[in-house]
């Protein structure tokens, strides 16, 4: 199973620019104090360069708009699986103090297991349980007998 | 190879295995840093189709030229402003290259597990809960606190036993054991304290 590391890889790209950017606009102001921050005159000297400018525009913006709806976790976090659901309750059946259990299965990258357990749970059992048999049982019944798991074990107050 | 060089070989090996699969399970578990993803997601978004509206309304012969934007057309780089906005910029960018390069502390605690498709995680708040349920088990403790740190657990233990030492060796071993128990894949360095209940 990956890690997420679109965001990381964005935020270090913007994070570079705006060094490279800023390091950049204190040589400049040192060097020729006078030249204009942005020079248009380059845009009227060569006609291909608008219609460049106007393509590469466009796709940054489509790659940030991309990007922002990814972050916002569009597609990250799958549907509800009752046949999951039932499986795993049924391979936990005898283990005192379970809550509440939430299976959703995420495209085809990988399931997620949401468990909450009873202060008195044994948690000990409940791990065993999920390591040995309840997950492999539970990508059988949804069908994705591969597919990475990822299980968010909690223990509540009461 | 003899017998006991290839039992060596294979141990090393498996255990090397474990190890790059605890570390994979972490990985896993880090932050995906979502708020500041989003945050310069939506800033660099609005920037990037607000440019490219300038350059096709100024391509169709009518640019809009917001105002901000004619002013900041006309700055040098010799206006008073600049090395601050500079100095900002270089700030906030050595900010965002930490935030992206820096591993950051994982959302929940790693369980050890056989399954290599499978990645276990307990949340802190969970692992809290269930160390101090191990330190009220003992003897003589009458409440626990649990603090976990970044790379320490707190354990504080209220009692009016006498017999200090061993309970502090008592609520540390049961500590040990219940994290040992679940897998924790954790460094974390147990800390026991002890408070006399107030009379």
């Amino acid at each position: 199973m990956r890690p997420h590391l679109g965001n990381r890889v964005g935020i270090g790209l913007v994070g570079l620019a705006l060094v490279a950017g800023g390091a950049f606009a204190l040589s400049a102001a040192h060097d020729r104090p006078n030249a204009l921050m942005v020079d248009l005159a380059f845009f009227g000297r060569n006609a291909w360069a608008p219609p460049l400018a106007a393509g590469v525009a466009i796709l940054l913006a489509l790659t940030a708009t991309r990007w922002f709806v990814g972050a916002l976790g569009w597609g990250r976090f799958g549907s509800r699986t009752g046949a999951g659901i039932a499986m795993l309750g049924v391979a936990l059946k005898g283990v005192e103090g379970i809550g509440k259990i939430s299976v959703r299965v995420v495209g085809d990258r990988r399931i997620r297991v949401a468990l909450s357990l009873r202060p008195g749970a044994d948690l000990h059992e409940v791990i065993k349980r999920l390591d040995g048999s309840a997950i492999s049982r539970v990508r059988r019944a949804v069908e994705r007998p591969g597919l990475p798991t990822l299980v968010r074990l909690h223990v509540r107050r009461r | 190879m003899s017998v006991v060089q290839d039992i060596l070989a294979g141990s090393s090996a498996k255990e090397a295995e474990t190890g790059g699969r605890a570390v994979r399970r972490t990985a896993v578990l880090r932050p995906g840093r979502t708020p500041a993803g989003i945050a310069v997601a939506a800033a660099l978004g609005v920037l990037a189709w607000a440019v490219t509206v300038e350059i096709i309304a100024a391509m169709l012969g009518s640019p809009l030229m917001w105002p901000q934007l004619r002013r900041l057309l006309s700055l040098t780089f010799g206006h008073p402003a600049v090395p601050a906005a500079a100095a900002a910029m270089i700030v906030s960018g050595a900010v965002l290259v930490a935030l992206a390069v820096l591993p950051g502390r994982p959302r929940l605690v790693p369980l050890e597990c056989d399954d290599p498709l499978l990645v276990l995680g307990l949340t802190r708040e969970g692992l809290r809960r269930t160390v101090g349920a191990a330190a009220r088990e003992v003897d003589g403790v009458q409440r626990a606190y649990v603090r976990i740190m970044r790379r320490r657990i707190e354990v504080t233990v209220v009692t009016d036993a006498s017999h200090a030492g061993e309970l502090l060796r008592e609520v540390g071993a049961a500590v040990g054991d219940r994290l040992s128990g679940l897998g924790a894949l954790c460094r974390h360095e147990v800390v026991v304290r002890l408070r006399r209940r107030r009379i």
